[in-house]
Parts: structure tokens; sequence; C-alpha cells
């Protein structure tokens, strides 16, 4: 038998391996090889490239067990509070807990056992070790389908409660049919001082000439570590548009894997990111051009403060034959601390030659000129700031198209920012 | 009333202001002209409270009371406005917002009720209306590709609505047609009170064919080297900075 040199593992892995063990979960393909990935992996770190800046090994301290108690009485609690953000002529799609538990409005939803459609899918992102995570405990899919003839609006609201920790892993499948139109606001929230987890992954299945709008907001609480991994796949002429408002959760990292399979397909992925205290906030992009001509724009916003740290990881893949495709990726920074740090990595890996593709990445301080100008004017420091970090944010928010949600967006921002003034 | 006295200032261990003295009464309107370089935009800098400039010796009182110690916003609620040489661009923050935030701020710093967005609307549409700037331009973020003289008219628009008690205009005439100079002069003599002084930095006599001054002071090296009347600035126009200068040395 041949030595293995085994790192020691963390507490965590330790605590997920024994979870394994213990079995009581359908078999799949997908899972095994999930579990597989995990046993000999263990959890992503800094020794994986794509998970360098932001190492589970040391950020995720202990793995507590999946949520199973459900009862009638948590329903009820949740649905007492409030969302994160509200929608209008919404079909509200509840999930406490992780778990599907209502939805109303005209929306088929279908909610069962996780079967092995991933295999089925070629999935391009089964190597990630979030999704292994996520694959190896995942109990149940809810599959959204958004019919076509006129525009479907969707509200996916992701409650969690409790006082102890506990570990989430919904799973959802949307199919937007051939020309259906549908806006999607996906809502997290919880609650400050549980070290909760949620390990969430959404699919998107995009047929052609169909239209998404995706408004994410995490506002996890305050101890919680929150990995989401969004897998997109369009088809030709197919419209994709995702903004990311990220302000909630002690780590949080929110990955897309998008992969535009027709011609014709627009991309547009944008962000904001407000991070404070030690957060912890990655947003990682990998966008696989694989037919030609299609557009993907890319534009993202962070505010990092106190010793918080920042990630951006942008990857723009574009594959031999996807000529035409016309590529364009920016991340922003405003750093407002000495101690805040930011990793910027953007990359272009591009196998075509008739392409047009950039990227931009700036990382710095608010500007001094603006802030003069401002207090010349007789804007007081303190608001003179929040006047440029809210505009700054402002610029990713405007790239929202539903008015009623880019307000509340601003409103949230404008919380964040009147919290930073009083502490 | 604006009174400099001794001013001196540096800034990376550079000394650019060397022993300024200056008064401007209430009513008045002085023009500062001095070749490049002379120090003119660090006077009003430094007059405004930019940070990055040390003042090492000097007294600047406004209203007799000594603003040095002040805050840049502190010195604008107490009527000091500084039209820039190079306005700022601001991204993000349309102008009509910019603008009310500001008016706001300095009413608040005064005691005075915050004006409501109705209000505020109305005397922004009737200066901006004198000053030709348009809703659409109100409505973009400040500055931002704004032409320079859509950008200098934008100052003076400013300047309508704060009401100052002290104006400095930094070079507003650079990059200015003569149609926009006219529409930018009008302005400032709309603003032109017994009550309210200007302190005018040009290069070109031009300006000073729009807007009278009282007074005309020759600035070179970081002082002001010879004082005189609207006269001086024709004298300037037609010999140029050199014999003064020669003559200060
Ligand atoms: N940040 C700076 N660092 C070093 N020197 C400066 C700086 N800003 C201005 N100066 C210098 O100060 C002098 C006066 O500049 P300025 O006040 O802009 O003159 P003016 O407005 O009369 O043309 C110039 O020699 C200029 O190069
Ligand atoms: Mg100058």
């Amino acid at each position: 038998m041949a030595v293995q040199l085994q790192t020691v593992r963390t507490p965590a892995e330790e605590a997920i391996l024994a979870r394994l063990a213990e079995g009581g979960r359908r078999h799949t393909q997908t899972r095994e090889k999930a579990v597989a990935r995990l046993r000999a992996n263990g959890l992503p770190n800094r020794r994986v490239e794509a998970w360098h800046y932001t190492d589970l090994r040391t950020l995720m301290r202990d793995a507590p067990p999946p949520f199973e108690a459900f009862t009638d009485d948590l329903v009820a609690e949740a649905m007492s509070q409030s969302a994160a953000l509200s929608l209008k002529d919404a079909a509200h799609v509840l999930f406490v807990n992780g778990r599907f538990v209502r939805h109303a409005g005209a929306l088929e939803v279908v909610d069962a056992d996780t079967g092995d459609q991933a295999a089925a899918a070629g999935d391009a992102y089964g190597d990630d070790g979030a999704v292994a995570l996520h694959r190896a405990f995942a109990g149940r899919t809810t599959t959204l389908r958004v019919p076509p003839s006129h525009r479907s609006i969707v509200h996916l609201d992701f409650r969690e409660l409790g006082t102890d920790a506990f570990s989430t892993f919904p799973h959802l499948v949307i199919e937007v049919v051939e020309g259906a139109d549908v806006l999607v606001l996906e809502t997290h929230r919880g609650p400050n001082d549980v070290s909760y987890q949620t390990h969430a992954l959404i699919e998107f299945h995009v047929a052609s000439s169909a239209k998404v709008e995706h408004v994410r907001v995490n506002e996890a609480g305050n101890k919680a570590l929150s990995l989401s991994t969004l897998g997109v796949d369009l088809a030709a002429r197919a419209a994709f548009q995702s903004f990311s408002l990220s302000s909630g959760a002690n780590v949080a990292r929110h990955q897309i894997f998008l992969r535009s399979l027709g011609e014709h397909a627009k991309i547009g992925l944008a962000g904001a990111t407000l991070a404070r205290g030690r957060q912890h906030a990655d947003t990682t992009l990998v966008v696989d051009h694989t037919a030609p001509r299609c557009e993907s724009r890319e534009f993202y916003r962070y505010i990092v403060d106190d010793m918080a740290t920042g990630v951006f990881q942008g990857k723009i893949v574009v594959a031999p034959n996807a000529q035409k495709t016309d590529g364009g990726m920016k991340s922003q920074t405003i750093l407002l601390s000495d101690t805040a740090a930011m990793n910027n990595k953007p990359e272009l890996e591009i196998f075509a030659d008739d392409v047009v593709c950039g990227h931009g990445a700036t990382c710095g301080s608010l500007n001094e000129n603006q802030l003069f100008y401002a207090h010349a004017r007789g804007i007081p420091p303190v608001e003179a700031e929040a006047l440029l970090l809210e505009a700054f944010a402002g610029e990713a928010i405007d790239r929202v198209g539903d008015e009623q949600i880019r307000e509340q967006l601003m409103d949230k921002v404008r919380d964040w920012l009147a919290q930073r003034v009083k502490s | 009333m604006l009174e400099i006295r001794n001013l001196h200032a540096e800034i990376d261990g550079k000394k650019i202001l060397n022993g300024l003295t200056l008064t401007v009464k209430d009513g008045e309107v002085a023009a500062i002209m001095g070749p490049n370089g002379s120090g003119k935009s660090t006077l009003s800098y430094v007059v405004a409270g930019r940070s990055d400039y040390t003042v090492t010796a000097g007294e600047v009182f406004l209203n007799g009371e000594n603003i040095l110690e002040l805050p840049p916003h502190e010195r604008a609620a107490r009527g000091l406005f500084l039209a820039f040489q190079y306005p700022v661009e601001i991204p993000g923050v349309t102008t009509h917002v910019f603008l009310r935030t500001a008016l706001n701020a300095q009413r608040k710093a005064r005691g005075e009720a915050e004006l409501k967005t109705a209000e505020f609307m109305k005397l922004m549409r009737a200066a901006a209306d004198k000053l030709s700037v348009t809703q659409e331009m109100l409505r973009r973020p400040l500055n931002v590709g704004f032409s320079g003289g859509e950008k200098k008219r934008l100052e003076i628009l400013q300047m309508t609505l704060l009401a100052p008690k002290f104006g400095i205009l930094d070079e507003t005439d650079s990059g200015l047609d003569i149609d926009a100079l006219r529409v930018v002069s009008d302005g400032v003599n709309d603003l032109r009170a017994p009550d309210r002084g200007f302190l005018v930095i040009t290069h070109y006599q031009r300006l000073l064919d729009h807007i009278k001054p009282d007074t005309v002071h020759i600035m070179a090296q970081g002082r002001i080297i010879k004082t005189g009347g609207p006269e001086l600035a024709l004298e300037l126009e037609k010999n140029g900075y050199r014999d003064f200068v020669a003559d200060a040395a």
C-alpha cells in the first residue's frame, strides 16, 4: 500500500466525513461523485486555484448538522417576519431553513427527492468544491417552470431561523422555456449571532429567445457562512442578467458558472458588495462562451471597510469556435480603511481569434478631489463620503432593470452607510 | 470682507505663497492677474481650506473671523465660495442632487430649515434658466462629460444658489467662447451686491471687460507685487508681466 501524505483534517472536514459515513441518503451518481471528491480533497482551500483567496479550511470552522426539525411553528414564525425585499405581483416561493415550504401565484413548482439531473446536463461545475459539498448533502430539488406568453415575476424568499447552528442545502432548478420572460428575485435573510451555514445551488436552464432578469440580495446573519452557486446554461438568443447585492454573512462566496450554448446570447452580470468588520466576501465568475456572437458584460463594485476582505475572480472563456464574442469585465473597489483588503483576479482564456474582450480592475480609496469639491460646497465630510459611496454602489445598481427593486437596493446601501457613520 | 495677511503656504515642502497680503471689501470686485505658476490657484485652495497645503504663517479673515482653523465645509457655510479652475467630475451623483445636498447642508449648518424638494426645484430652475443650463444637464452626473464651458456655467449656477458672502473665481473665463463668457459674466454681475465681495482670478483683460473690477492686483511668486485700478489690467495686457515681475525682483 502506498503511503499517502495526508494533511490533518480540520474539525469541519472531520464532521462532514463522519456525517457522510452515517449514510441514510439516496444513492445517485451525482452524489457518489461528490462524496468521493470530498473524501479525496477535503474542503476547497488555498491550494486549489479557484479557492486560493477563500480558503474554507480556515474560514469554515465547523460543519453544523443539516437542519431537520421542520415544524408548522417554524413556518408560521418565518411567515410572520418580513422578507429582505418586497416585490409586488410576484409569485412568492418560500424556503425556510433551506426547504421549500409553499408558493403562491401562477407558477409550476415541483418539489421532489433530488434525482440525477446533473449527470444528464453534463454540468460544468461538478468539480467545484462547494458544489460537491452541496451535492453530498442536498436531499430535495425544487423545480420551477416559467411559462411563456407573459412576463413572470418570482420571488425566491429564503429565510433562515433558529438559535442553534445548522446547515442548509437548498437546490433549485429553474426551467425558462423558449420565449419566456421572467424576473427572479432571490433574497436571503437570517438571524445574527447564529453560526448557520447555507449551501445553495440554483440552476437556470434558459431556452432560446427567453429572457431572465435575476436579482440576488444576501442579508445573511453576521455569523453565517453563505456559499452560493448559480449555474446558468443559455440557448441561442437568450438574455440573462444577474445582479447581486451582498452585505450579509461573515463569510460569503457567490459563484456563477455561466455557459452560452447558442449564438447571440446576451449576458449581463453585475454586483455591489459591502463588507465591514471582519467579513469576507467573494464573487467568483466563470463565463464560458461556447457559441459564436455572444455578448457578455460584468460590472462589479466593492466597498470594503474595517478589517474586511473582498475577493473578485472573473474568468472569461472563449472557445475556439466562439468567434465574434464581445466580452467586457470591470471590477472596482473602494477601500475605506488601511486594514481592509481586496483580491482581484480577472482572467481571459481566449481560444478564438476574432473576438473583442477586455477587463479592468481598480482599487483605491475615496477620491480626494471629489471629497474636497463636496466639502468646498459645504457638505460635511461624513455626508460627502456617504454621497460618493452611494453613487459608487449606485452605478452598479443602475444595471438592475426593475425600478421597484432598484429603489429598495439603494435604500439598503443608504442603511449600510448610515450604520458606518454611527459606529 | 476678505482679509489675507502675510500668508505663507507650501505643498510637499515647496513654498508657493510667500507673504501674500490682500484685502477685498464688501461690495468690491478685486481681480488678481499673474503668470502661470505664480500661485493663484494655490491661494484659492488655501483660502477654501484644501488640506494638502500647509499654511506656515499668516491669517485669513472672512468678515472678521479667522477661518484658517475651520474645515472647508464650515468655511463654505460661513459664506465662502470657490469656483474651481478645474471643476471636479462626480460620477453617479446627479447635478441636482449634489446642489440640493450642498444647499441643505449649508442651511443646516446655519440653523436654517432645509428646503423641500419642490422649493428647491423652483429655485434651481430659475437660476438654471438664467445661465442657459438645461434641465437635461441637471439630471446628469455632476460635470461628467460636460464641456469646459458647461462646467464653468455650472460653477456659477452653484454660486447663484448658494448665495455666498464672498466668491473666488479661479480662471472662470478659461475655456469659454464669447457667448458663454457673456452668460457667465452676467451671472456674476447679477450677484454683485453691497454686502458681497469677489476675487476674480484671470489671465486676460477680456473677462474684466465684462466683470468690471474695482481693483486689480498683480501676483508673482506667491505675493502681490502691484495693486492699482482697472487701468493696471490694460497696461498688463499691453506690456505683459515681464516688466512688473522684473521691477519687483
Ligand atoms: N501638489 C503640488 N506639488 C508640488 N507643486 C505644486 C503642487 N501644486 C501646485 N504646485 C506648484 O505651485 C506653483 C503654483 O501653482 P498654481 O497655484 O496652480 O499657480 P497658478 O494658478 O498661478 O498657475 C506651480 O509652480 C506649481 O507647479
Ligand atoms: Mg491656476
